[in-house]
């Protein structure tokens, strides 16, 4: 197996700005002069960069000091597993947050994500954590500087309980 | 000797607002270490209480209002690698590598000293210094301000990013991402993605939460606790009493936090500077003079020092043009300026001559501010760099749950909260490839203010960019940008030259 790290993540940003750039531009190109000047320069100056980064990038590979790969990037699977489902909770956690409210949505979050990370015996502790977390952020968010977080039944039969 | 007195007079003054002062400064340095919260939209949110209460007691809380949240921003930058804000963003680079190694206590000793010391300086500096230092705006047009933006930005991507490429491209995408949304003039929309929530602009507190906080996160999933598991008993056995220890020997780097200090006053005067650039260039210096400029960035307590005194100089440096000449220096002297307009103080020279109370007041209650932050916070240094023992399983769902709340409150979109976790993806990759975040971050916040700044040199030349090299100061400027770009080239060039040398 090449032990070499891998050049492909570091590619990811500069081809990611220069695209960026390119799809800026093209929104911007109808527009006066003056509204479109920044994104000319600056885009000018992520092409340059990009291009010497990828020369250096393709001197390493060439040279040995690199391999074409991911090689590097990702952890062990365990760490891998727990950062992908975190991140898929997360999502499920701003999509859910307008049907089931504010406190049940933290509330199954945290102990989600407890779970996720420390396992079935964090069990009692996850329960624990949730419970606090959903009270604190409740009484910041709701009840004192009252944000306009959506609210579900339980949220306003809490809000009305403690006001 | 008029002036003198008229100052001790209004030292004791101040003295009798304790009662005002000492609940500012705690919501403050809790507002300031919470991201999402910051001391503008804390006033905002507090209008109806400013608004309804004597001038003189709303403008004593809002001054220790914003001096602690100026503080509390570093303490999240130490302990979990996310600055409360784009100001504390340099104290991460020390800070937080100080923090894994079991040295929270003593960077936040040395941030709270800095802060504190920093603070003290900046207030008397302007005290002493107030007329003249007001004029300093006046000498910087849209042309010298493109170049501060630019010459700020190239010393964050110099600093932050081990490699000089790689910073500056990542700040370069951070210019190009602050640049979506209508344009100032023709109100044009540009790369939105279709998406009516970017018409704005990108909104800075989910770009902020997602670059270091989501990031953050995805990193102590793997590593089990922002603390190595060598330095545990290190961390656990501190006593209280290595507070005091700690802040003797803080109080050595006197020199340095005194002029970091007054580098943050002068930047602070700079309408639109703010605390990010002068914390950075505030490290630079302190990097540049150091005996050991290469430990910088491994966590040196020099490294928290010069940015925390910096970003507390630039609180007394932003009130100077707000209270001089009615033009504040920044968004929360800006608020101030709100509140003080509904009050019916007149701001600029007559200030001065009609209430004098008021203009030097603002800074005599700052400075008693930032004395009654030395027993109501330092105490704390010993049970806050406990959360870097935290296990990753109790911190991770913690830092996610309130910073992506943190992302909702100023615009209140759920939209918001789905953009900080994309920042939180592209600054998960930026940090495991060498772009540094704090590059990128810094572009975003710079963007739009150098854009409105280019547009207007533009609109004045009628399009010739030679403008940008009309004027003496700016010329100035660009050469010490240049400098910036070519110096770390040439003492690279120079190690390798010496290395060959030696073999």
């Amino acid at each position: 197996m090449d032990k070499r790290p891998g050049i492909l993540p570091e590619l990811i940003i500069p081809v990611g700005a220069i695209a960026f750039a390119i799809y800026y531009l093209s929104t911007v190109w109808q527009l006066p002069f003056q509204a479109r000047v920044v994104g000319i320069y600056v885009a000018a100056a992520i092409g340059l960069l990009s291009l010497a980064l990828f020369v250096r990038f393709a001197r390493d590979v060439f040279g040995g000091g690199k391999s074409l790969g991911f090689a590097g990037f990702f952890s062990d699977p365990v760490s891998e597993g727990r950062r992908w489902s975190v991140l898929a909770l997360t999502f499920a956690f701003i999509g859910l947050m307008p049907v089931v409210g504010f406190a049940v949505s933290i509330f199954a979050f945290v102990f989600s994500t407890v779970i996720v990370i420390g396992g079935m015996r964090r069990l009692k502790a996850a329960f624990i954590l949730a419970t606090c977390m959903t009270v604190v952020a409740f009484s910041i968010f709701i009840l004192v500087v009252k944000v306009r977080f959506p609210l579900s039944a339980v949220d306003l039969a809490l809000k009305d309980f403690f006001l | 000797m008029d002036q003198f007195s008229t100052i001790a007079g209004l030292f004791a003054h101040s003295l009798s607002f304790w009662w005002v002062m000492i609940p500012a400064i705690l919501l403050g340095t809790i507002v300031g270490a919470v991201p999402g919260f910051s001391a503008a939209n804390t006033i905002i949110i507090l209008l109806p209480l400013t608004l309804s209460v004597d001038v003189e007691v709303a403008l004593i809380f809002m001054m220790a209002l914003y001096s602690a949240s100026q503080l509390g921003n570093g303490i999240p930058a130490i302990l979990v690698n996310i600055p409360g804000t784009g100001g504390a963003a340099a104290t991460t680079l020390d800070g937080y590598p100080m923090a894994q190694k079991g040295e929270a206590q003593r960077a936040l000793v040395y941030c709270f000293v800095a802060s504190i010391f920093g603070g003290l300086i900046g207030t008397m500096f302007v005290l002493a210094l107030l007329p003249v230092l007001s004029q300093v705006g006046n000498y910087l047009q849209s042309v010298e301000m493109v170049v501060i933006i630019l010459f700020g930005l190239t010393l964050i991507a110099v600093i932050a990013a081990k490699d000089m490429i790689k910073g500056l491209l990542a700040g370069m995408l951070g210019l190009l991402i602050g640049a979506i949304g209508t344009d100032f003039i023709y109100s044009e929309p540009r790369a939105t993605f279709g998406l009516l929530e970017l018409y704005d602009g990108v909104p800075l507190v989910p770009a902020l939460i997602g670059l270091f906080a989501i990031s953050e996160v995805f990193v102590l999933i793997e590593r089990g606790r922002v603390l190595k598991d060598e330095y545990l008993d290190v961390v656990v056995s501190s006593k209280l009493y290595d507070v005091w220890v700690l802040v003797k020997e803080a109080l050595g780097s006197w020199f340095l936090m005194t002029w970091t200090a007054l580098i943050g006053v002068i930047v602070g005067i700079i309408p639109g500077a703010g605390a990010s650039i002068a914390a950075f260039v505030a490290y630079q210096q302190a990097r540049t003079f150091s005996k050991n400029p290469e430990a910088f960035g491994t966590g040196v307590p020099e490294g928290v020092a010069a940015p925390e005194a910096a970003n507390n100089g630039v609180t007394s440096g932003t009130l100077v043009p707000l209270m001089a000449i009615g033009v504040p220096g920044g968004s929360t002297a800006a608020i101030m300026m709100v509140v003080l307009q509904y009050q019916g103080v007149p701001l600029g020279p007559r200030l001065f001559i009609d209430s004098p109370e008021l203009a030097y007041g603002i800074f005599t209650a700052a400075l008693i501010t930032y004395i009654l932050m030395i027993p109501l916070l330092f105490p704390m240094a010993l049970y806050m760099s406990r959360v870097t023992t935290v296990p990753a399983y109790f911190l991770v769902p913690m830092i996610l749950t309130f910073t992506l709340l943190g992302a909702f409150v100023p615009r209140a979109y759920m939209f918001d909260m789905g953009l900080a976790v994309a920042f939180g993806l592209l600054g998960y990759l930026a940090r495991k490839t060498g772009y540094h975040v704090t590059a990128i971050l810094i572009g975003i916040i710079l963007g739009p203010l150098m854009e409105q700044y280019l547009m207007r040199a533009l609109r004045i030349s009628r399009g010739d960019v030679g403008i940008l090299f009309s004027s003496n100061i700016g010329n100035l400027l660009w050469l010490f940008l240049a400098i910036t770009l070519v110096l770390p080239v040439f003492r690279s060039w120079q190690a390798k030259r010496n290395r060959k040398e030696a073999f």
